[in-house]
């Protein structure tokens, strides 16, 4: 017999996921497809499944004092687990400080573990009798910048060991609970279950220490699957670890290849293709989300860029059926060069040749102009990005990454508009 | 080419031909009076030049020779004909000449330096073409659009949702310091509500206690009345008096009443009225006339009876009544006996017969015979019986009547005998024997009557039956008038015994009839029966008046007693009417002191049934009266809830937040907003970056290619504009490739219009000297002609142009023609050049009349002062240089302040190169003067002094902005024409900081200046550098800037140090904030 728990990632109540498309911005299609519903899935399920225990770790609430909003789904979803006798533990994380403990205090059914900063341990038992013992440590403020594991050693038995932390690893300097791989390792516990990166690691049963992830998409940079991990345990260690992917909501980058366009009306032609794979690929590993993301990126070497633009604006991205799922283009963008070869061009003494050889600059980090170019880039760009447009975003400077990113997508608007005249003049 | 002479014959404007010969080499001064011919020079010689087109002048005689390596050429022209002559000979071709634009190069009048001309136009355009490499770059950079304004926009959408977010976030952190304290809230209500309550009672006990004493109050001031009636009283009073009134007045009327009744009774003579009875007298009387009615009827009978009588009489002959038959006796007892035997032997004979008959058909008995038999019998019965009454009572006659019955019995019993025949032998026989008796007793009577007198007829049967009918009827009628005359008087006796017996009752009750007839009976009966009825009456009323007095006189005594009651009740003497209504004219007064009093008892009684459940304390305070107690505790308790309905309220505020706040997800709403705007913000700074990044590659890719593939004109052309203007000015396109002057001391890029006007002719004749030297086809230079270019310049840049038009003469053995008006430009050419031009006095040539002038004296040149014999702060002193101001440009420095550690250089710079600022030697460096005059290392220095300034007041205008001068309002288009005025004041009073004028006009300080101009002229000052939002850097900040700019320069960290210090002291004191 094996002891069935379910470990849940950051959730985030009180936040809806963004860049939806108009027709699923109003507060009821958003929270349709927000943690709010992904927490309720989660517990259907878990109540289907029949799971033991269910381990939250931590920002399970985005505003650490949602005492009315976001509290009043935490609460529900909890106590619906403990009416339906599945124990609840949980650890506080950087935003939940003060809702876990008032929930602590409200629901008997559910415990927080290592309130205050304490490291505290706590047994799981099987329905068969087996042992498992997990420990916790709770955020007792929103910011820790000590490692929670600093001089703590943890006490071994020959039951199965289970850590669940909210930290930010390999994070040095870092305000969220900064511990280290080697602290993690060094601790000796079978796995440790973590929360507060969105992105989930690759867990398997051999690998299973790792980030849960966030149990569903907020932003459009949170791609591919995401839901609660499924953790068999038996005394002779983890059987098996599985991801419930039941967020409402899934992001997907697409890249889509326009590589010998042959004409602009055929970019639609690719790109529904495209999405149609991507859907059918998700439908079948099975649990497909109510709506898929796709962040679009048009690229490869064409010199009908711009009709193909001109192409899409006519198109209804905000929702795209395929196999079954509700599909919306977040985000496109065209990152295509001109067919022509850009060493070649770059012969040219002419403009297009002068940026033609940017690119090529661009390209190689190793190249004498490389650092000048990128520098003088970001001097110019930093300027404006000082504007008191942009303060809100509080911003620093452009690193290297985003300046030469800056400057490849300009110089594919330039490079495809400047062969567009070349071919027009010929 | 060389010009060598010119011949003006016949030219409009010219009345006088006139030549110009034996032109030599180099630098000509053709000076002459307005109106001398100067400019027609130029145009004879652009006429000679240029082919003949439409609009040239018709009237021509030209002529101009020229000297090249070909020979001597002689240009004619003539009207539209021109002749081109090579040594004397006529030319097949002209010799090379530049194009009719191009010309214009050569001819530079001052009419075509005052503005752009066909020529420059060209120019620019040939320009355009080589820099654009063939490309459109303006629309590559459309694919890149800037739009500062939206993204502000946004950047302040992103703003207001982050305030509202945060907003959101201190609402909620309020709410749940809100909803922390409900469960105390809550508390304090409670005790509070306690308190309330306490408070309600204690002011109830006190307003008890006022209560009770107002109740002492009121019933001391109603003790003082005497025993008030009510108002009921008082009405009851006057209704029982009233009642009495009536009573007597009903009692009068019931008296009367009685009398009169009584007076009626009387009158009516019956005292018992009830005794009269009047049912028998009216039964009386109504026999009396039943009587009266039957004897009349009798008479009437016996008057017909009589009457009958006599008809009988008469029928027997009895005459007259007088002479009525009266057998005696024993003629009528004769009769009689004869009679009997005629009745006998008809009976006997009606036996017979009847037995005879009888048993002659059927044998039944014969009732017909029966009947007459019958009849006959009961005749003769009756007859006798008449005759009988009749005999022994009057009338006589009826005796006879009877006599005649009898008789006529007999008759019909003969009749009767006469019946039926039997057919019965011994019947018959018997039935013969019969008849024959009756015969013989029938005779015996004839004989008897005729005996009496009576006419008998003796006749057979017939006879006697008519005698005997006629004599029974008159025995008949004889008796029956006796009868009915027996009756009459029977019955008048019978009358008369009744109309007495009435008259005695009538006259008991004294109602004596007028007659004894029964109408007078009648009369007398009914009015008695009217007496009776009136006595009746009477004494009805006499009763009921009886009755009625009774009763009055008992409801009089109930109501006299009550009347008396009520005096008691109000402890009056009974009739004491008078006080009483003295006392109810107190009533009202009482009863508003009453009602006062009832209602402070119902207060008082409500008041305590609110008290019911008070607690002892309070009880015992009101037993005792003790007002100071409860006053006290009132106090206490209105302490205590002063704020119980701000804690109501606020707790349901702080439910009602909370419920909306469950319901309405704020919060989240407010997230979701923020993080939608910052996407969208996210999303325009990368379109922005990109866009940003394609002009900077675009600009720099543009700006490379002109560098290199930079036309030589163009470079040729800056280089001596540079020249010209000792680096205050250079020449570049701008993006639509459109020729522009930069002031390198402003760092400002001006049009040609901008320019003032020597600039621009210094500027043109740069260009056209220029172009023209790019466009001779070989080293065979035309002569340049400057009609009074130079005429506004000032000095130093007129020996600039001296010098440089010089050097060209010089060094490509051009002609150089300059035409004036002015005497002392000769004195100008010869300090400049430092050579005397050949002097052409062309009104001397042309022979005209002129005034002498004498040239002006020549303004002294400047001479700085000698830097080895001061300090460098001294010598700057002395040599005027001005601080440093970092909101102008950098060029606008002036260079002692890079050049401190070296003033000798400074020295020479500024007083050979005649370049005073930043700019100018920035500019100049790269010219040939300045590589002439400055060596490579020199100019490195320079060049990285230079940037070390230009960097550093890059870092000293972060967050300051230039000035805004009025130049830079009249350059927005925010501001209107009217409004100029009105902001360049403010712009003066706010020292032209712009941040500072945007706050002014935002405080409307410049009235009708609309938020979204000031909005425009906001963004448009920062898209100029007039306004930085950035925080500006200190002195270390400035020169860590620089530092990290210009590391790497040949300038050592020390160096850079130095020069930056030397620029923070110069800056003038009124630019630091």
């Amino acid at each position: 017999m094996t002891l069935k728990l379910l470990a849940v990632g950051d959730l985030h109540l009180g936040r809806r996921p963004g860049s939806l498309p108009d027709a699923l911005r109003d507060a009821r299609s958003a929270r349709s497809l927000g943690p709010a519903t992904a927490l309720e899935r989660l517990v259907d399920e878990a109540i289907n499944e029949q799971v033991d225990v269910v381990a939250l770790a931590g920002d399970l609430v985005e505003a650490h004092d949602d005492f009315f909003e976001a509290y009043r789904d935490l609460h529900k979803a909890v106590a619906r687990l403990v009416a339906h006798n599945i124990r609840v533990v949980g650890v506080a994380g950087n935003h939940d400080v003060q809702v876990l403990p008032r929930l602590a205090a409200e629901l008997p059914g559910f415990d927080l573990l290592g309130e205050g900063g304490q490291w505290e341990e706590t047994v799981l038992t099987g329905a068969d009798g087996s042992e498992e013992v997990l420990h916790g440590w709770s955020f007792p403020r929103p910011a820790v910048t000590t490692s929670p594991l600093a001089g703590h050693r943890f006490e071994r038995d020959r039951r199965l060991q289970l850590g669940l932390l909210h930290c930010d690893r390999d994070q040095h300097g870092s305000h969220h609970g900064p511990v280290t791989s080697g602290e993690l390792d060094d601790a000796g516990l079978d796995a440790w279950l973590l929360g507060h990166i969105h992105k989930p690691d690759a867990l398997t049963p051999e690998k299973p220490s790792g980030y849960l992830g966030s149990v569903t998409a907020l932003r459009r940079t949170e791609t591919g699957p995401r839901g609660p991990w499924l953790y068999r345990l038996a005394s002779t260690g983890i059987e098996a670890v599985e991801q419930w992917t039941l967020a409402p909501l899934r992001w997907e980058p697409l890249e889509v290849d326009l590589t010998g366009l042959q004409e602009a009306g055929e970019v639609t032609t690719r790109l529904m293709r495209a999405v149609r794979e991507k859907a059918e690929a998700i439908v079948a590993a099975g649990r497909a989300p109510d709506a898929l993301g796709l962040d679009v990126c048009f690229a490869g070497r064409t010199d009908l860029r711009r009709d193909a633009e001109a192409a899409l604006t006519d198109e209804q991205l905000d929702d795209i059926p395929a196999a079954g799922l509700r599909c919306f283009v977040g985000r496109l963008r065209f990152e295509t060069l001109p067919e022509s070869d850009p060493e070649r061009l770059a012969r040219e003494k002419s403009p297009a040749g002068l940026l033609a050889r940017q690119l090529l600059i661009l390209d190689d980090p190793d190249h004498d102009d490389h650092r000048a170019l990128v520098d003088r880039a970001r001097r110019h760009l930093s300027a404006v990005a000082e504007d008191r447009a942009w303060q809100p975003l509080h911003r620093g400077e452009p690193n290297d990454a985003e300046v030469i990113a800056w400057l490849r997508r300009s110089l594919s608007i330039s490079l495809d508009a400047l062969q567009a005249q070349r071919r027009e003049a010929e | 080419m060389k010009l060598r002479a010119l011949h003006v014959r016949e030219l409009p404007g010219i009345a006088e031909p006139f030549s110009l010969e034996e032109l030599g080499e180099g630098l000509h001064l053709i000076s002459g009076p307005n109106a001398s011919g100067k400019s027609s020079l130029l145009r004879a010689l652009q006429l000679l030049l240029t082919e003949a087109r439409t609009g040239d002048p018709l009237h021509l005689r030209l002529g101009a020779e020229f000297d090249n390596d070909d020979g001597r050429w002689r240009v004619e022209r003539s009207g539209t004909t021109r002749t081109w002559y090579l040594d004397g000979r006529h030319a097949d071709a002209p010799p090379a000449l530049p194009e009719r634009e191009t010309l214009q190069s050569y001819l530079l009048g001052v009419e075509s330096l005052l503005g752009r001309s066909d020529t420059d136009e060209a120019i620019g355009e040939r320009f355009r073409r080589e820099l654009a490499g063939d490309y459109d770059l303006p629309a590559v950079r459309q694919r890149f659009p800037v739009s500062p304004r939206i993204d502000r926009r946004h950047g302040e959408t992103l703003q207001q949702a982050e305030r509202a977010l945060r907003e959101a976030e201190r609402h909620n952190q309020d709410l749940v310091q809100r909803y922390r304290r409900l469960p105390e809230l809550e508390q304090q209500i409670a005790e509070t509500e306690r308190a309330e309550q306490a408070l309600g009672q204690y002011r109830e006990a006190l307003e008890v206690l006022r209560l009770r004493q107002r109740h002492d109050e009121l019933q001391a001031g109603l003790d003082a009345y005497p025993p008030m009636p009510s108002r009921e009283d008082g009405k009851r009073c006057a209704e029982l008096n009233s009642r009495l009134e009536t009573l007597r007045t009903r009692e009068r009327e019931q008296q009367e009443r009685y009398h009169k009744a009584g007076e009626r009774l009387r009158q009516t003579g019956l005292d018992a009225p009830e005794a009269v009875d009047v049912s028998t007298a009216r039964k009386w009387l109504n026999e009396i006339r039943e009587g009266e009615n039957r004897l009349t009827q009798l008479r009437k009978e016996h008057a017909r009876a009589r009457g009958e009588r006599e008809e009988a009489e008469r029928a027997l002959g009895a005459g007259e009544p007088e002479g009525l038959f009266r057998p005696d006796a024993e003629q009528v007892g004769a009769i009689e006996r004869c009679a009997n035997a005629v009745y006998e032997a008809e009976c006997r004979l009606s036996e017979t017969r009847a037995r005879a008959e009888s048993t002659t058909a059927t044998g039944a008995p014969d009732n017909e015979g029966r009947l007459d038999l019958l009849g006959a019998v009961t005749a003769l019965a009756g007859g006798a019986l008449l005759l009988v009454i009749a005999w022994t009572s009057e009338p006589a006659w009826s005796a006879l009547g009877a006599l005649l019955v009898l008789l006529g019995a007999g008759v019909g019993a003969r009749r009767l005998l006469r019946g039926k025949q039997s057919s019965d032998p011994l019947a018959g026989q018997m039935l013969k024997q019969a008849k024959q008796e009756h015969d013989r007793a029938r005779a015996a009577l004839g004989e008897a009557a005729t005996a009496a007198g009576l006419q008998y007829d003796s006749a057979p049967a017939s006879s006697m039956q008519v005698f005997v009918d006629r004599l029974g009827k008159l025995d008949r009628a004889r008796a029956t008038e006796a009868g009915h005359e027996a009756e009459c008087v029977q019955q008048e006796q019978d009358l008369a015994a009744q109309r007495k017996r009435l008259r005695t009752l009538l006259q008991k009750w004294n109602g004596q009839p007028a007659g004894d007839d029964a109408p007078a009976l009648e009369s007398a009966l009914e009015r008695l029966e009217q007496r009776r009825d009136a006595a009746a009456d009477a004494l009805r009323d006499m009763h009921d008046s009886k009755n009625r007095l009774r009763e009055l006189e008992q409801e009089t005594g109930e109501t006299r007693q009550r009347l008396a009651e009520l005096f008691s009740s109000l402890q009056l003497e009974p009739g004491d009417q008078r006080t009483l209504e003295q006392r109810l004219e107190m009533l009202p007064e009482w009863e508003a002191l009453h009602e006062k009093l009832r209602g402070v008892d119902a207060q008082l009684q409500a008041s305590l049934k609110r008290l019911d459940d008070t607690d002892e304390a309070l009880a015992r305070w009101m037993e005792e009266g003790d007002q100071e107690a409860i006053a006290a505790a009132i106090r206490d308790a209105q302490a205590q809830i002063e704020s119980l309905q701000e804690l109501r309220e606020e707790k349901a505020r702080i439910e009602a937040d909370r419920d909306q706040a469950q319901r309405e997800h704020p919060l989240e709403q407010r997230r979701a907003e923020y993080d939608r705007a910052r996407e969208e913000l996210e999303f325009l700074f990368e379109q922005r970056m990109v866009a940003e990044a394609g002009h900077f590659l675009l600009n720099d890719a543009e700006s490379r290619h002109r560098s290199a593939h930079q036309p030589e004109t163009l470079r040729r052309a800056d280089e001596r504009l540079r020249t010209f203007t000792r680096g205050h000015f250079s020449l570049r396109l701008d993006e639509q490739a459109q020729l522009r002057a930069f002031d390198e001391r402003q760092g400002l890029e001006r049009t040609l219009e901008e320019l003032s006007v020597g600039t621009r002719m210094q500027l043109l004749i740069a260009l056209r000297l220029a172009w023209a030297q790019q466009n001779e086809h070989r080293d065979d230079p035309l002569p340049l002609f400057l009609d009074e270019a130079l005429t506004t310049t000032d000095p130093e840049r007129f020996d600039a142009v001296a010098s440089a038009l010089a050097a060209e003469s010089r060094e490509r053995g051009r002609q150089i023609f300059y035409l004036t008006a002015q005497a002392e430009d000769m004195q100008r050419w010869q300090r400049a050049t430092g050579i005397a031009p050949q002097h052409i006095d062309l009104a001397e040539v042309r022979r005209l009349a002129t005034a002498a002038s004498e040239p002006l004296a020549l303004p002294a040149q400047r001479s700085l002062p000698d830097p080895r014999d001061s300090t460098p702060e001294d010598w700057a002193r002395q040599a005027g240089i001005p601080p440093v101001n970092p909101r102008n440009d950098a060029g606008a420095i002036a260079l002692f302040h890079l050049l401190r550690d070296d003033l000798p250089l400074l020295h020479r710079i500024m007083e050979d190169l005649r370049v005073e600022t930043l700019g100018q030697l920035d500019s100049l460096v790269a010219t040939a003067l300045g590589r002439r005059s400055l060596d490579e290392a020199t100019r490195d220095r320079l060049g990285q002094r230079i940037r070390i300034a230009r960097e550093w007041v890059a870092a000293w205008r972060i967050g300051r902005g230039r000035p805004v001068e009025r130049s830079a309002l009249e350059e927005t288009d925010a501001v209107t024409e009217r409004q100029l005025d009105r902001v360049d004041e403010l712009a003066i009073e706010c020292n032209r900081d712009a941040s500072a004028i945007i706050e002014g006009l935002r405080n409307k300080r410049v009235s009708r200046f609309q938020g979204q101009k000031i909005d425009e002229l906001e963004e448009w000052l920062q898209q100029h550098g007039y306004l930085d939002p950035r925080s500006p850097l200190d002195e270390d900040e400035r020169y860590r800037r620089v530092l990290d700019a210009v590391q790497g320069d040949t300038e050592t960290a020390e160096s850079i140090r130095q020069v930056v210090h030397w620029l923070e002291a110069a800056v003038q004191t009124s630019t630091n904030h």
